[in-house]
């Protein structure tokens, strides 16, 4: 009974070459001569396969190798000889791999717990990102979303991880979308009169949106993001945090470029959570903060 | 009319005229015109080509902008593809000759790692203090005994007038003990506190340094001078307005006093 048609194969062709031949005349437009074509195919191909060369297809090749070299805990992992292939082999290959992963976070668990300082455990079975002490967990955050880089993925799928994450991270830099102890600065009154005149009575502290990228060893960064949308107020703070996050992250880029760096794949996590637990996450953590991700 | 009539009119139709329409230029009269103007179109002049040029460039810069923020994105997308390629790697079955004897050798070094960290939890009740909501929390395992709320450090810098010294404010984050329990504690006023009043500074050991009754019925003594205590502005409670100390309500502190024991650990956070 409704209106509605499915737009057919002919308006389909009609919008795409209307589309194509907007383009063509923009091209025509910008471009009007030959000479003005090529320069600008030049202009635009030469710096694009340069990125394309350093930074997407030259990690990709060298993965998981690069990602492998960087451990220094000098474990080269074997693969599996022809001979072996068989299903039991197999079997308790895929077994081991699992116990490794394990018996290497628990080693990293204890080996942070007789540590003197709060230190992260991301629990990605559980969904959770703790914050611990001696062993103790102090806070407990559930994760509203997580989502995980594909290269870390890959290094789970294949038995890899144990050879990545088998050591405790540590936290190299950090960039959030507010300060982390905001101080206030008082001068001393000159006599009780006008300390009398400072009383006042205290007000909370205004609310903080929070943005935080943290920035480890062996390439992992992870993003912790408030569920709660930026409140309106907070719009600049939000805003220049993914401003520098843009700026640094770019010149780290073109300073790879210059240097033709063997390039890694960026290993990522986006963490989603609550914003007194992501405020409470990023006041605690100090500033060499260590990290134990449970698979 | 006739013009319009021209523009829309369809060359397949057996009443079109060529002659009529304007896709014959020879029709109208003015082909030497025409040319000229459309010659003019074609060669493009020198401002045109600079304002292409620098219109290129700018689209140009975006675009790579673009593929340059885009690098991780395509990095998954093309390890993903990569994936089903790379084989799965398995420990060196060559090197481990038993590999069921390693199993079992790893479940052991496994399960006795998983006990020393059982171990690290105190069994004693200890206190968890949050200074980023201002809350603490009585815990002995993993069982939660009680909850409450109290102030923590204010993060304050106080400069002294001559602004040769200063003090900041704040509670220290890390792990602590009990050291010290006491019962109508007196507190011993540090210079700050005169400084903040606007009262000059008295010597060591003089009484104007000692008050009574304003630490509450009860203090734990952390280290280094914190303390957790009570307060007269309970109503603050909550908020983060302290020196450094740790204070709670009279009821909590009760409950805090008699349950945590000497040497009992306090965690900030």
């Amino acid at each position: 009974m409704s209106d509605f048609k499915p737009i057919s194969k002919q308006v389909k062709r009609s919008l795409a070459s209307r589309i194509f031949g907007f383009a063509g005349k923009m091209i025509n437009f910008l471009a009007p001569n030959r000479f003005l074509k090529i320069f600008a195919a030049l202009l635009f191909m030469l710096p694009l396969s340069i990125i394309l060369h350093y930074l997407v297809l030259q990690p990709v090749k060298q993965f998981p190798d690069s990602i492998l070299a960087s451990n220094d805990s000098g474990i080269v992992p074997g693969v599996l000889t022809p001979d072996h292939e068989n299903a039991e082999w197999l079997e308790r290959g895929q077994r081991w791999n699992e116990l490794k992963v394990q018996y290497e976070t628990t080693k990293t668990l204890l080996q942070l717990a007789r540590g003197d300082s709060i230190y992260l455990v991301l629990d990605l079975r559980d969904s959770t990102l703790n914050l611990a002490l001696k062993g103790v967990k102090l806070r407990r955050c559930r994760l509203s979303r997580l989502q995980i880089s594909q290269s870390i993925s890959v290094l789970k799928e294949k038995g890899l991880l144990a050879y990545w994450a088998g050591e405790p991270f540590t936290l190299q830099s950090e960039w959030a979308s507010m300060e982390k102890n905001p101080l206030q600065i008082k001068e001393a009154p000159k006599d009780t009169l006008e300390a009398l005149k400072y009383l006042a009575e205290p007000v909370p502290p205004p609310v903080q949106d929070v943005h935080v990228s943290l920035r480890f060893d062996r390439h992992l960064i992870i993003h912790i993001n408030q569920v709660q949308p930026t409140s309106w107020h907070n719009v600049d703070k939000r805003l220049s945090y993914e401003l520098d996050w843009l700026f640094i992250s770019l010149s780290e880029k073109i300073q790879q470029l210059k240097s033709r760096s063997r390039g890694k794949p960026a290993l990522w996590i986006h963490l989603d959570m609550n914003r007194d637990d992501a405020l409470a996450v990023y006041r605690a953590i100090p500033d060499h903060a260590r990290l134990a991700i449970i698979f | 009319m006739n013009h319009n009539r021209n523009l829309y009119q369809d060359p397949t139709d057996p009443h079109f005229d060529a002659n009529e329409s304007n896709l014959n230029p020879s029709a109208n009269g003015s082909v030497a015109k025409g040319e000229s103007q459309q010659g003019s179109l074609l060669r493009p002049s020198f401002w045109r080509v600079t304002a292409s040029f620098f219109l290129i460039l700018i689209i140009i810069v975006f675009l790579l902008f673009l593929t340059l923020l885009s690098t991780e994105r395509l990095q998954d997308g093309l390890i993903a593809l990569k994936s089903q390629l790379i084989a799965p790697y398995y420990p060196d079955l060559n090197s481990a000759k038993n590999i069921k004897q390693d199993l079992h050798e790893l479940e052991k070094r496994l399960a006795s790692l998983g006990q020393s960290i059982e171990k690290l939890t105190p069994r004693r009740p200890y206190l968890i203090i949050d200074t980023s909501s201002n809350t603490f929390f009585v815990m002995k395992g993993d069982e939660l005994l009680r909850q409450g709320v109290c102030s923590t450090g204010s993060y304050t810098l106080l400069k002294s007038a001559d602004e040769k010294q200063q003090w900041i404010f704040k509670t220290p984050r890390g792990a602590f003990r009990v050291r010290n329990k006491a019962t109508n504690p007196i507190w011993y006023l540090p210079d700050w506190a005169f400084v903040e009043a606007g009262r000059p500074i008295p010597p060591h050991g003089s009484p104007e340094r000692v008050e009574y009754g304003v630490l509450g019925d009860y203090a734990l003594h952390l280290g280094s001078g914190y303390l957790i205590h009570g307060t007269l502005y309970e109503r603050y409670l909550g908020l983060p307005v302290t020196h450094g100390c740790i204070r709670v309500g009279d009821e909590d502190l009760k409950y805090l006093f008699k349950t945590l024991t000497f040497a009992a650990r306090v965690f900030i956070y």
